[in-house]
């Protein structure tokens, strides 16, 4: 028997001494080492297993519960040395892996998102605002016939009103039958021809004018049209829809009003004009001192407009208001010349990206 | 228009609103200019400028020249010496030819400032002093034309103030926009008669003398479409004829030139009251008279701007009593028979023309001008008689014999009914009854000259010969609002009967756009007219559609693919070094009809049910342009799917090869372009831009490679399939598996794909390319990697089901070229 005492006593010292080694090792592969050691079948572990069967059965229990600890003790120092290497480890990948984000914001101006056009944008505010009052959006063609551009909206061949929208006719059809619409007010008389009555509708659109170029006039250009057909409209609904339109998308410190103006299409006729947004009515430059901005052009359908589209002005009535969206633009943004936007240049474009 | 603020205060009591004389010394900042300034808009008489206008002439006075000296040396000016009226003579040189002892001439004196800013001084010229100046008409603001010095009055006395003598005073300039429905307030008379009304002050209508002889002289006849009313009169004495400096200075403010006392007269008498006339040099009149008809073909006339005019039978002309051209009515008078200064007499024209005449007639032969402009928005027929004696008192002529009326066929304007409900209908003012008092007896429509007449529940409202523009009970109303004042008008909230929002249609326009952006793609927003040589280079192979009249030849026609803009503003930012280009546009292209095929023609769609077949084929495109490396179907390949995904047309849209050139689309790289189909139908193209669409000049400025892709908008919207509902996934464990073939390279890979994604049928949930390389030791392959993934609702994916399917793809797949690359 004193054989096997011997071997218990080289068991503690091999356990002893495993263990030791195990609590020192830095990195996985030294901690696979001391496990491939302690797991071989030489140690003395592994040789009193074996031996187990041929031990005395009054001696089993004593050297069994020897062996099972040694085997507890290696197995929980394995365990805690495997989490503690491999946290070592982690936190060595982890500090090896600094980075720094900064190294990423800065993709250069024309990287990362694209964006909605300023045109884009200030049209879907408006349609948005439209919306919210109740009105439908339509649209209509760019080419138009002479009718529907000028005919039918009371804008007869040589009248004045004519030549302050020069055109650009186009080499389809009779001549001067089609041109590309000057406003966007043809589209009036579309919705008039196919809609069913009342009619609450705006309509955004591009036109063009045979103007030389400018900074603040470009050959092509936006307008939004409102059109509202129904029983017992009025003058008066016609100056509290600008007035809700204005104070809404300028807010409530600007005023809008009315003056009398000249349009074929609509009778009684008014400009619009709003409180200068640069001085709040105080006079300045941008409005020539007057404190007010011209915005655009408005009135009640004229008669001869409904009787060229079958609507009965005696049971209908309706108004109809216009202005230019680029010109909301270039107050909103500051922008000094109309003429880049075609251009699309992408330093003007990215800094589209932002919210209105 | 400019008009000055003493020649209104000449027709308009101002004095019981403020001090004229105060108000032209003090400028536009004078309250009674701000009143009506302010009265002005209110009324639509804009007022677009207020200038204050000093006549600046303290220390000018009347000289008369005693002595007329050359200076020895000096053959441009000659040395004077003139008689203030205070002691000795006073030397001034003077550089005019058109004096001589004895003229009467305005003197500056040094210290003075002169209305064109030249301050005098005394110096010495050529060793002689000259003190202050003797000046011209320009000088003293009398006139736009100099030549020479102002020669005065011969009775003037020397030393007399000149300004206060000839009655030139301060002013203030207004500078109105009028519009076309107002031809009444084209002239002082006008505008002063709404400021009447407006401010109910006190109006002098300014009248042609009772004593005046008017006889009927009706031949040789006149056709009553070419004027329905004309009156001539001889004018004598012109050789003394004069226009007072007074009025030079108002015509001078009003932007006129100065030509002769005559024709000055006549068109100070044009800014008066608003009529055109026309004098003539009576001498070379076939038959000393004229008449007016429609020209004849084949007919000519020389007008006073020394154009050669060819007549239509649409213009009215003025015919001399041989039937001659003489000039174009209301347009333009003739050269041959113009007042000049061998003139012995004149033969002085008022008329009423026709207005649409007159505007057709001046536009087609671009031929505006003052009087064209008022008579082509109508001129008052019953003022004829004041403007002729007007102009004969003002020029100092003597109207020779009765006037003669040629024709008199005016008919007196109806009277329009005006319902009381109707005016406030429109106008919609609270309380209604307010609006009528613009009606009533010595309201502002009377005050203005409409007779208004109560008859019952109605009113007959019969408007003045001088407001042609009013015809209809709505332009009653109109001017009733006008002068209610628009301001006065109650504000009354609308009530919508109708449920706001966008259609489908302009949602997905938005969704697509924002898609798009998010992808970091930049809008653009590129013209519409582009060149033959951008048509050529970006497709649209149909006849072009040409504007009529282009301004630059650059943009000449309708684009009809996006890519003809978007190629434009590419060429841009790389010609400004600026990269990676990456834009989209949504906007219309337009085609004619016979290209076909190629563009949204179902006739129910929205847009289309609004086009007409008097339009060409317009339709919304989607156009984008992304710049990538070697190859740019690696950044544009993204787009398409995203695309594809929001309109649910996956596996819907097929991609597909081009064979030959697409009609109505742009070219692309020959080796690196896929047509998109809907079905039979043609709705895009995608692919890499032809290097032939990059200038030369560019291409060393260029780093990458362009996809571009062009697809019709209006067919995604119509087969846009909506999301109908999720598909809850399998719970059990999936299995992916990782197939690499080695494929032909110039081979579709959509054959391949397909069968995969039928072999795996219902077990199949995704493929998708994970890996593609083309082997250097293999010119002929392509590899592509593809990842299957299999799931089912069934079970677990078993190793068998997965042998057996490699195993089918593997033979099945060699049929197509493509082999599977095992282990
Ligand atoms: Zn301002």
């Amino acid at each position: 028997m004193a054989e096997i005492d011997v071997t218990l006593a080289e068991l503690t010292g091999f356990c002893d001494e495993s263990v030791g080694k195990l609590n020192a090792v830095m990195t996985n592969a030294e901690l696979l080492a001391v496990k491939e050691a302690v797991h071989a079948p030489s140690t003395p572990l592994a040789t009193l297993q074996r031996a187990m069967r041929s031990i005395a059965p009054e001696d089993r229990p004593r050297i069994g519960a020897a062996v099972h600890e040694v085997r507890s003790r290696l197995e929980e120092a394995i365990d805690v040395n495997e989490r503690r290497v491999n946290e070592v480890e982690l936190a060595g990948r982890l500090r090896a892996e600094q980075d720094d984000i900064a190294a990423y914001l800065h993709p250069g101006r024309l990287r990362g998102t694209g964006a909605l056009h300023l045109l884009t944008q200030t049209r879907m505010m408006l349609e948005d605002l439209f919306i919210g009052m109740g009105f439908v959006v339509a649209e209509g063609p760019e080419v138009e016939t002479e009718w529907h551009n000028f005919e039918a909206l009371n804008i007869p061949k040589f009248h004045p009103a004519r030549a302050n929208q020069d055109s650009f006719y186009l080499n389809y059809g009779e001549p001067e039958s089609t041109l590309l619409r000057t406003h966007t007010s043809p589209v009036q008389i579309r919705l008039m021809q196919a809609s069913e009555l009342p009619i609450y509708a705006i309509v955004p659109g591009r036109v063009y004018r045979r103007d030389t170029p400018d900074a603040r006039h470009t050959p092509a250009f936006h307008q939004l049209e409102a059109l509202v057909v129904d029983k017992g409209i009025t003058f008066a609904n016609l100056k509290a829809t600008i007035e809700a339109f204005t104070s809404a998308y300028f807010g409530p410190d600007i005023q809008a009003r009315l003056r009398p103006a000249y349009f074929p299409f609509t009778e009684p006729s008014a400009e619009f004009e709003i409180t200068c947004t640069v001085c709040k009515g105080l006079g300045c430059r941008t409005c020539s001192g007057t404190g007010w901005i011209e915005l655009g052009g408005s009135g009640m359908v004229h008669p001869n407009v409904f009787a060229h589209v079958g609507i009965d002005p005696e049971v209908y009535s309706g108004f109809a208001f216009g202005f230019g969206i680029d010109r909301l633009v270039q107050m909103k943004v500051a922008l000094g010349d109309m003429r880049i936007l075609p251009e699309n240049d992408l330093r003007v474009l990215a800094q589209m990206r932002g919210v209105l | 228009m400019k008009i000055t603020l003493t020649w209104l205060a000449e027709f308009l009591d101002l004095g019981v609103l403020f001090e004229v004389d105060e108000a032209v010394r003090t400028g536009p900042s004078h309250p009674g200019v701000r009143q009506l300034v302010d009265a002005m808009n209110e009324l639509g008489m804009v007022v677009e400028g207020v200038e204050h206008a000093p006549a600046s002439l303290d220390g000018v006075v009347v000289a008369e020249v005693v002595s007329l000296e050359p200076i020895p040396g000096a053959d441009k000016i000659r040395a004077t010496l003139v008689n203030d009226g205070e002691g000795e003579p006073k030397s001034v040189v003077c550089g005019a030819w058109n004096f001589k002892v004895g003229d009467k001439v305005p003197w500056a004196r040094p210290g003075v400032t002169l209305p064109t800013g030249m301050t005098l001084t005394e110096r010495k010229m050529r060793g002689v002093v000259s003190l202050g100046m003797l000046c011209s008409p320009v000088e003293v603001g009398v006139s736009s034309e100099a030549g020479g010095l102002l020669i005065l009055d011969p009775l003037t006395p020397p030393g007399v103030d000149f300004g206060a003598h000839f009655g030139l005073s301060d002013d203030i300039v207004f500078d109105l926009a009028i519009e076309a429905n107002r031809p009444d307030a084209n002239c002082v008379l006008g505008v002063a008669r709404d400021l009447a009304a407006w401010l109910r002050i006190d109006f002098w209508s300014p009248e042609a003398p009772y004593s005046l002889e008017i006889i009927d002289d009706p031949k040789p006849s006149i056709d009553p479409e070419a004027t329905d009313r004309l009156l001539i009169a001889s004018l004598g004495g012109i050789e003394t004829a004069t226009f007072p400096l007074r009025l030079g200075r108002r015509l001078q403010l009003g932007g006129m030139r100065s030509i002769s006392p005559v024709v000055d007269a006549s068109n100070y008498v044009m800014l008066e009251i608003g009529q055109p006339t026309h004098p003539y040099d009576a001498t070379s009149l076939g038959g000393g008279t004229i008449a007016a008809r429609f020209a004849r073909a084949g007919e000519e006339v020389v007008t006073l701007d020394g154009s050669t005019r060819a007549l239509e039978s649409s213009d009215i002309v003025i015919v001399d009593g041989n039937d001659q051209v003489v000039g174009l009515a209301g347009v333009m008078g003739g050269l041959a028979t113009e007042v000049s200064d061998a003139t012995t007499s004149v033969l002085l024209e008022a008329a009423h023309f026709p207005a649409g005449r007159i505007a057709r007639t001046a536009k087609r032969l671009n031929a505006r001008s003052e009087a064209s402009a008022r008579f082509e928005r109508g001129t008052d027929p019953a003022i004829l008689e004041l403007a002729v004696t007007r102009i004969a008192e003002l020029a100092n002529l003597r109207i020779e014999g009765p006037i003669r009326c040629r024709i008199d066929a005016v008919r007196p304007a109806a009277p329009i009914e005006v319902r009381p409900a109707r005016v406030g209908a429109i106008l919609g003012h609270e309380p209604a009854d307010e609006l009528l008092n613009v009606l009533e007896p010595d309201g502002p429509l009377e005050r203005i000259g409409f007779d208004i007449e109560q008859a019952g529940a109605i009113y007959r409202v019969t408007p003045p010969s001088f407001r042609p523009d009013v015809g209809s009970e709505i332009e009653v109303i109109e001017e009733i609002a006008r002068h209610f004042g628009y301001q006065r008008i109650t504000s009354t909230p609308l009530t919508v009967a109708t449920t706001g929002g966008l259609t489908e249609r302009q949602q997905l326009i938005r969704r697509l756009k924002q898609l798009l952006a998010g992808m970091g793609i930049f809008e653009a927003w590129s013209v519409t007219l582009v060149s033959p040589e951008e048509r050529e280079r970006t497709g649209g192979a149909g006849e072009p559609i040409e504007l009529a009249d282009p301004l630059v030849a650059q943009e000449s026609e309708l684009r009809q693919t996006l890519l003809a803009g978007l190629l434009r503003s590419l060429r841009t930012n790389v010609g400004r070094r600026l990269s990676p280009v990456a834009l989209f546009e949504v906007g219309p292209v337009m085609q004619r009809w016979s290209v076909g095929g190629s563009m949204a023609s179902d006739p129910s769609s929205e847009q289309n049910s609004l086009v007409q077949s008097a339009l060409p084929n317009e339709g919304l495109r989607l156009g984008v342009l992304i710049e990538g490396a070697e190859n740019s179907l690696v950044v544009i390949a993204p787009v398409l799917t995203a695309i594809e995904r929001v309109f649910g047309l996956d596996g819907v849209l097929e991609v597909t090869g081009i064979d030959e050139e697409l009609v109505g689309w742009p070219e692309l790289h020959p080796g690196r372009r896929s047509q998109l189909r809907l079905g039979e139908k043609v709705v895009g193209v995608v692919g890499e831009l032809h290097p032939r669409q990059i200038p030369d000049e560019l291409i060393h400025l260029v780093e990458g490679r362009f996809g571009y892709l062009e697809m019709d908008f209006e067919a995604l919207v119509a087969s846009m399939h909506p999301i109908r509902r999720v598909e809850v996934p399998s719970v059990y464990t999936a299995s992916t598996l990782d197939l690499s073939f080695a494929i032909r390279r110039d081979a579709p890979l959509e054959p391949l794909v397909d069968l995969i994604e039928e072999i795996a049928g219902e077990l199949g949930a995704d493929l998708g390319v994970f890996d593609r390389f083309r082997p250097t030791d293999d010119e002929e392959h392509l590899y592509v990697g593809l990842r299957l993934r299999l799931e089912s609702d069934q079970g677990v994916i078993t190793e068998g089901t997965v042998q057996s399917l490699i195993d089918t793809i593997d033979a099945r797949a060699a049929a197509l070229g493509a082999q599977l690359r095992r282990g």
